[in-house]
């Protein structure tokens, strides 16, 4: 406020309660107001400041948490202090021994405000004022007549509950139970799990035996079965310091990072691509895998936990990291992309944050304050407003050139995608630029655009949603920080339409009285005269913009040097609204992902296809070049507002970026540095965090028991089950931030203890068992200890294991682990596609990608049998294994060595012997089923020489799949190329030299009959021509096939042993959809045999699986397999 | 039943340690007493949880790509009065539309309650007494991916479960052989793939099976069904060396998981007999056969109807990868082709389940993501191609069967068929109805996630009890 205005402040503030009148104003605000002329003239410029809505938004936000957090305390429950009950409105508004606290016809009066002013003697509350900001919001309160939603309801009870809970207690450090009168445990967790087992009356179970031991630990810190050395080894060694060697020996292993980064890729919901984008977008990420390998790293290297935390949230502004740290970040930005729309975005990643770290569902305050947990609303946007002010970035992690061709062709897709893009946004900012009035005028029908731009395909000359929600957000802000340029648009918005014509002027004389610091001088000039509709101030502030613009540009072209601004300083403000930093028709630079809603569909679809072919250079190159998806600030980052209900068009408040009130306190205060993620990160991994601790000391645990002191992993609010040994959790977390939130060490007193080494078998005492079944049948007490069902990955690696063909290397680009033939990587290589993720994974309950998964289920469904049973990966590990185990002529040998190779153990007499007898069983069986007409056909490739009409020559093709012969593991291949035979049909090779030839030779000389039928489907290309050739006789059938089946038949022919009868199929003149089907039967008229191409086919005999075989893949099916005791 | 059957049912699925794999065998299935020993014998036990519904299974016809309601089941005579002129429409749509459009197709009434059907869908037509037309239906958006997650999952972009994984998780399947939940398209996936029918965050047993229509042979329709590597008496012999050693196992460990695994074995075992036998058209008469028709939505609709029969919950038949209705040139043609494969089907199927005498507790639906625009649609260059643009204004879906009034009509959109205008009738209401119809209050059924109790309706839905019988 300049000293010029209040010059005469009683006639200005006439002249506004006669403008309030006018403009239908509540009187009674003004009333109130009129001793605060900043905030009469403020009100006055921004209208209504709360409707219904708003009030008891004021009080949610403002007034209920400051008399929780400030008066509460005092004035409520049992303690009354003054007898001031502040339990509901009611209570309030009749007061205490001073009267009642409000004066609502005179809201200056209100006792209230005297003792938050601290101005008449009275201090409330004592201790701890309220500042400046809680004082103007209680004034505010009481002037609105103190609304407060739902009369009666109580004020503290349910917060104070919420408070008290236990998660959001400071950690404790209680004393380690004495227990008298046991030799049980081994360390001090021992000591809280007996005694809570003591106060139960339950016992502990006794020591597992090593082999037990072995696989335990192994499969607890590894994923991985030992070897059967390592348990050997184990149970022979004496030492007494033998058990911790091997816990220290596995957590030394490079395997232990792998499965426990796994456990925390379920947490961060990590996948290998975006789920499903439109056709435009490449759906693979860049970064994924390097995150991925990023974590195993560091839990390889036992980063501490709140500094891998702080990596994954903030590393860009980490000062003391490394570069490749900054694929830590991949934690936040490899989930889904939901289309490109921003708020589900940042809305996955405040939940994988929250629900990750901190074990809090804040998530569901997006569209309404958290229904059991302390979680308003506007803490979901203030966490909001940091990842809002928060932009991708792609970056290189490896500094090194990787070879010429990848850098130059690298740069090239790089360039032209820069280029692109900063052309297009030019044109479009320009674009919008020229089209100010048409923004200006949509700002009075807003709802006829939709909040996301994708929802429609737009042409270049369409007005874009995005830039319609740029000025609404540029206006907003304008009125917000009272900025001089908009003033006059403001006021005349405030003015009813039907109205306008009639109070115009008022508000037309109102503005000449303002400074030039309240409304920008042209601006002020321009509405001298009082427009006749709002659409007509429009178009004077179009005008105006416009003729900036041609000044701006005429300037630059005359002046010789480089200008930044105009010289009249008023035009320069009108300048800044076309071209200033975040102007409303600027379009920043930054990725397309953020900024594609600001094209025209069709540059958008040019812009994305330069972007993928960036992406697929580095995704599909053989060079592995690390990259990183980051996060970092803005330059101007921004306060966000509540989106009501979640709305994205329907918005509240604005808030401030900060940290959760519930774990902030008194001490809540926006965030001061860029965006205030790293501010966020801190909070987060505050050893002072009631949380963060508490949930890794849980998730750790559940990994080791199989469920966690907290059954809830993610979830520590309010609807949580208590935990099962409060005092340990406590003690553990204060014990681990002490060591440095070591995970190592975590593991090794966890692993140390007596609790984790009982056996799982319950107790043989039947009395013993029946009270702890009846009163703990959960087992949350640990009265012994759980089984583990192996997860998918552990499952695999183990069958992996057991055939010995494991391979173990590390990190890296991903593997399709269904394909054929079997990849022999760590299942925690496999490619993760969370958009065509293999129905194998989703059966065996592997985590969905879409989600942030805390505890996987574990579903018994045929299909894991059927998987188990008949899927080709399966039955190479079965092969192998055989192989490993079979000794020559010893079968007995050969079951041990199975048995040691897939449980680690030797097999019981009586396994021995059933297993043996299966062997025999199986063998007999097998005998009858195979064919003996199998081995009278060969498959190959040759040509068909049309003078001799013979074949001319006759190669086998090398490589059969299981199902076809053809070249090689691909399909064409690339010397033989299209030539395949299938049990059915095949297809010819792609010249008339690779013609594929089905060959069956005579057994002996004898006579047959042929009859077989031939078709090429396709209605595409020029059909095949097919040929049956005998060596003994030439040419027997010659024909040309197209779309129409034939019949290809010999009613009689002598064969001599040796002879050769040819299926002969080729390309005819053009190789394009030869692929045909040709089922042949020879029957011996003078005998019984009968050869079938399709029963005789290879995979008869090939892909069936030997006596062995069959017994080794049912020792991979077993339950103790699956399970570690 | 069977409240707190369905209660126990959710208390289960949480506890991993206790539950899992008996209610995952539960899922696929059902009353034949494998179960006993977990006391899970009584075939009734996984139906009905909230009260008696009047279907017990699904069948859903899905046209992706949108059909357009006023050429199909919502005729709009005052369209051909406005023929050639432009709308004042204010509604916004994927792209540009102009003028009204009239239907190229004729409409007449039919059957005693004389709704108007288009002549496209005159086989479907004459079963329309048996049939409820909502002609009020709306979505949020204009586009086919939210679109379609809105009426495949009750969320236009979050992961949330499917229908079908819903009911699933709700009722189980009543066969041992089969899984609860199917769908089939014929040459690949709609747009959004699977995540049309995803588990989301319930568990993996209840994601629909997709299978690829288009195949005949049986080890391209169900994964890992063919045992090529074996013969069958052999597999019979390891499984019992397998169950031999498990046996012995489980005995000393006394773990329901243990159990759970022996069964599934055995199941797996009979599955993959029991799914060859399912999927065997030609097992039908050639009556039946010829009355489906040959092409692959007949053979899709002829196997859909021998999964219900067989116990299978819900099945969705889409009409082919990608989205084959979204006709925004055309419509003439392309519709009319369309209609053609799939009308004798559908018709064929409400036939056969009278005659079977299933139709009155078989659920039938039939409709898309959306509609399409009463106007034309427009190229960028402002010319016209025949054909319509996306409508989630306003269109039409209809029901069938268990505990459906047919004959019926619900709501209108206005004169002109843009934008649903009585009782506009939101996709939460759909599944609302759906879900009641199979015995379940809708905002009962729900499963506990991230902190809450999520359900297939949200915070919406209402039972639209006006078509209900």
């Amino acid at each position: 406020m300049t000293h010029q205005t209040c010059m005469d402040r009683r006639s200005c503030v006439a002249s506004r309660v006669e403008l309030n009148k006018l403009l239908h104003f509540p009187y009674s605000r003004f009333f109130v107001m009129q001793f605060v002329f900043g905030l009469v003239l403020a009100l006055f410029l921004f209208g209504s400041a709360y409707g219904d809505d708003e009030s008891v938004e004021l009080f949610e936000r403002e007034i209920r948490p400051l008399l929780i957090n400030k008066c509460s305390e005092c004035h409520t429950g049992s303690m009354l202090s003054g007898g001031l009950n502040l339990e509901s409105r009611e209570s309030l508004l009749q007061g205490g021994e001073s009267g009642s606290p409000l004066n609502l016809d005179q809201p200056e009066m209100s006792l209230l405000l005297q003792a938050i002013r601290r101005s008449d003697g009275l201090e409330m509350p004592p201790e701890d004022p309220l500042n400046d900001r809680e004082i103007a919001a209680v004034e505010e309160w009481i002037k609105l007549g103190a609304p407060w939603p739902e009369t009666g309801h109580i004020l503290s009870h349910k917060s104070q509950t919420q408070r008290a809970h236990w998660a959001f207690q400071p950690i404790s450090n209680p004393d380690v139970p004495r227990i008298e009168n046991s030799d049980w445990g081994r360390n001090p967790i021992d000591a809280f799990i007996l005694r809570r087992l003591n106060e139960a009356k339950l016992h502990p179970a006794p020591e597992a035996d090593r082999r037990t031991l072995s696989r335990r630990l192994s499969y607890t810190l590894t994923g991985l079965p030992p070897s059967p050395e390592q348990v050997a080894s184990f149970i022979a060694n004496n030492n007494p310091q033998a058990y911790e060697e091997y816990v220290d020996e596995l957590l030394a292993s490079p395997r232990y990072g792998e499965h426990w980064a796994r456990h925390w890729l379920d947490v961060a919901r990590y996948s290998d691509t975006k789920g499903y984008v439109y056709a435009r977008e490449e759906r693979f990420w860049v970064h994924a895998w390097a995150y991925r390998d990023w974590v195993v790293d560091a839990l390889n290297r036992d980063l501490p936990y709140d500094q891998f935390l702080r990596l994954q949230i903030a590393a860009d502004q980490v000062n003391d990291c490394e570069k490749s740290d900054l694929a830590a970040m991949g934690f936040l930005t490899l989930g889904r992309r939901f289309l490109g729309v921003p708020w589900d975005v940042i809305d996955d990643r405040i939940d994988t944050l929250c629900r990750g770290t901190m074990g809090l569902t804040v998530a569901c305050a997006r569209c309404h304050d958290h229904k059991y947990d302390p979680i308003p609303t506007a803490d979901y946007y203030s966490l909001y407003g940091v990842f809002a002010s928060s932009e991708e970035q792609l970056v290189r992690l490896q500094d090194a050139p990787a070879s010429d061709s990848y850098e130059a062709e690298l740069e090239k897709r790089k360039t032209a995608l820069n280029e692109k893009l900063r052309n297009s946004r030019k044109e479009s900012s320009d674009r919008a630029r020229s089209r100010v009035q048409d923004y200006l005028m949509a700002q009075l029908e807003l709802e006829k655009y939709p909040a996301q731009g994708f929802d429609q395909i737009f042409e270049k000359d369409d007005l874009l949603p995005a830039f319609v929600r740029s000025w609404q957000a540029w206006l907003h802000q304008s009125k917000r920080s009272q900025e001089p340029v908009f003033a006059a648009w403001h006021l005349f918005r405030e003015i009813p339409a039907e109205q306008f014509e009639e109070k115009s002027a008022t508000v037309s004389q109102y503005l000449t009285q303002l400074p030039d610091d309240q409304l920008n001088r042209l601006v002020r000039d321009a509405f001298q005269t009082p427009p006749a509709s709002f659409d007509e101030v429009i178009s004077r502030y179009a005008v105006l913009l416009q003729q900036v613009d041609a000044d701006w540009q005429a300037h630059q072209k005359n002046a010789s040097d480089q200008v930044i601004k105009l010289n009249d300083p008023s035009a320069e403000q009108l300048r800044q609204v076309l071209y200033g930093p975040r102007a409303p028709s600027d379009i920043r630079d930054q990725p397309v992902a953020h900024i594609e809603t600001f094209f025209d569909s069709g540059t958008l679809t040019e812009l994305w296809k330069l972007q993928g072919e960036v992406d697929r250079w580095i995704i599909n190159s053989a060079e592995r070049v690390p990259h990183a998806l980051i996060l970092r600030d803005v330059e101007v980052p921004s306060d966000p507002r509540i989106l009501k209900r979640g709305n994205p068009v329907n918005y509240g408040d604005d808030v401030p970026r900060q940290f959760l009130q519930l774990l902030s306190g008194a001490k809540q205060e926006p965030f001061k540095k860029g965006s205030g993620r790293r501010e966020l990160a801190d909070a987060i991994t505050s050893p002072q965090n009631p949380l963060t601790a508490r949930v890794i000391v849980n998730r750790v645990w559940a990994y080791h028991f199989g469920q966690g002191l907290v059954t809830t992993p993610s979830d520590f609010g309010l609807r949580s089950s208590p935990p099962s040994h409060p005092e340990l959790l406590d003690w553990l977390t204060t014990w681990f931030i002490n060591e440095g939130w070591s995970l190592k060490k975590l593991h090794r007193l966890i692993l140390t203890s007596s609790a984790y080494q009982q056996t799982s078998t319950l107790p043989s005492d039947s009395e013993q068992l029946a009270v702890a079944e009846k009163l703990d049948p959960e087992n949350r007490l640990l009265w012994r200890m759980n089984r583990h069902r192996l997860i998918f990955e552990e499952m695999r690696d183990s069958l992996l294991m057991a055939s010995g063909e494991i391979d173990l290397s590390v990190g890296g680009k991903p593997t399709n682990i269904f394909a054929q033939p079997s990849p022999k990587r760590r299942t925690l290589y496999g490619l993760i596609d969370r958009q065509y993720l293999p129905s194998t994974l989703r059966f065996f309950d592997f985590a969905n990608p879409d989600l942030h998964i805390p505890q996987r289920s574990e579903t018994t469904v045929p299909q894991q049998s059927l998987f188990l049973l008949n899927h080709p990966m399966i039955l190479d590990q079965v092969r192998a294994l055989t192989k490993q185990s079979k000794v020559a002529d010893d079968p007995k040998q050969s079951v041990i060595n199975m048995f040691q190779r897939a449980l680690q153990r030797a097999p019981t007499q009586y396994e021995l012997s059933s297993a043996l007898e299966f062997i025999q069983s199986v063998e007999q069986n097998t005998a009858e089923v195979a064919r003996a007409t199998i081995k009278d056909w060969q498959y190959g490739f040759g040509s068909y020489d049309e003078e001799q009409k013979q074949t001319a020559s006759f190669t086998p093709l090398p490589h059969f799949t299981g199902a076809a012969w053809q070249g090689g593991t691909a399909w064409p291949d690339a010397t033989l190329g299209w030539a395949q035979l299938t049990s059915t049909g095949g297809h010819p090779g792609n010249d008339l030299s690779h013609a594929c030839i089905r060959r069956w030779v005579a057994p002996r000389s004898t006579t047959i009959s042929i009859t077989s039928t031939l078709v090429n489907e396709p209605a595409a290309g020029d059909g095949v021509r097919a040929f049956i050739v005998s060596s003994n006789g030439g040419t027997l059938h010659a024909v040309k096939n197209h779309q129409q089946p034939v019949d290809l038949n010999i009613e009689q022919r002598q064969v001599e042993e040796g002879e050769t009868i040819d299926f002969v199929v080729d390309i005819d003149k053009v190789l394009n959809n030869d692929q045909f089907l040709w089922e042949v039967s020879i029957q011996e008229t003078t005998g019984e045999t009968q050869w079938n191409s399709k029963l005789d086919f290879t995979h008869q005999t090939l892909d069936q699986l030997t006596p062995w075989e069959q017994l080794a893949q049912m020792l991979l099916c077993t339950n103790e397999f699956l399970f570690v005791d | 039943m069977h409240y707190g059957d369905l209660l126990n049912r959710r208390r289960m699925l949480r506890q991993s340690a206790l539950g899992m794999g008996a209610i995952g065998l539960q899922c696929l299935l059902g009353d034949d007493g494998l179960l006993a020993n977990e006391g899970a014998n009584d075939s009734r036990q996984q139906q009905i949880p909230h009260f008696p519904g009047t279907a017990k299974r699904v069948i859903h016809f899905f046209l992706n790509g949108g059909p357009s309601h006023v050429d199909t089941f919502d005729h709009k005579p005052a369209l051909a009065k406005h023929a050639g002129q432009p709308l004042a429409n204010t509604l916004t749509t994927e792209r540009k539309t102009g003028a009204a459009f009239p239907s190229p197709f004729k409409f007449q009434k039919y059957g005693e309650s004389g709704i108007e059907v288009s002549e496209i869908f005159s086989k479907t037509a004459q079963h329309i007494d048996d049939i409820a037309v909502i002609r009020s239906m709306y979505a949020q958006v204009p586009n086919h991916e939210p679109s379609l997650m809105l009426m495949n999952c009750g969320d236009s972009i979050q992961a949330r479960p499917s229908v079908g994984s819903w009911v699933t998780y709700g009722l189980g399947s009543e066969n041992q052989n089969l899984p609860g939940f199917i769908a089939m398209c014929p040459g690949g996936l709609p747009i959004k793939d699977n995540e049309n029918w995803q588990a989301g965050f319930l568990p993996g047993a209840y994601q629909g099976t997709y299978i690829d229509s288009q195949h005949k042979q049986l080890g391209k329709l169900i994964e890992n069904i063919e045992h090529p590597h074996i013969s069958i008496s052999n597999q019979r012999k390891q499984l019992e060396l397998l169950q031999l050693w498990n046996r012995k196992h489980a005995v000393e460990r006394n773990d329901d998981r243990l159990e759970s695994r022996i069964h599934a074995y055995e199941l797996a075992f009979r599955m993959q007999m029991g799914a060859a036998e399912a999927f065997d058209v030609s097992a039908e008469s050639k009556d039946t056969q010829e009355m489906y028709g040959a092409g692959v939505h007949g053979r899709q609709t002829l196997i859909a109807r021998r999964l219900l029969e067989r116990g299978v919950r819900y099945v969705q038949l889409w009409h082919g990868a990608g989205q084959p209705w979204d006709n925004h040139d055309n419509i003439a043609d392309n519709h009319r082709k369309l209609a053609g494969e799939l009308d004798p089907a559908v018709s064929a199927l409400l036939t056969d389940l009278k005659q079977r005498g299933m139709f009155e507790d078989t659920l039938v639906i039939w409709g898309g993501e959306f509609g399409r625009t009463p106007t034309v649609e427009l190229t960028g260059a402002g010319a016209s191609k025949l054909g319509r643009d996306h409508n989630h204004w306003g269109f039409s879906v209809w029901l069938a069967g268990g505990g459906i009034k047919g004959g019926t009509t619900y709501g209108a959109t206005d004169d002109l068929g843009f934008q649903a205008v009585e009782n506009p009738t939101s996709v939460h209401d759909l599944h609302a109805t759906i879900l009641h119809t199979l015995g379940f209050n809708h905002e009962q059924l729900t499963y506990r996630y991230a902190g809450r109790d999520f359900r297939l309706t949200d915070v919406h839905g209402r039972v639209i009890k006006e078509i209900l019988a």
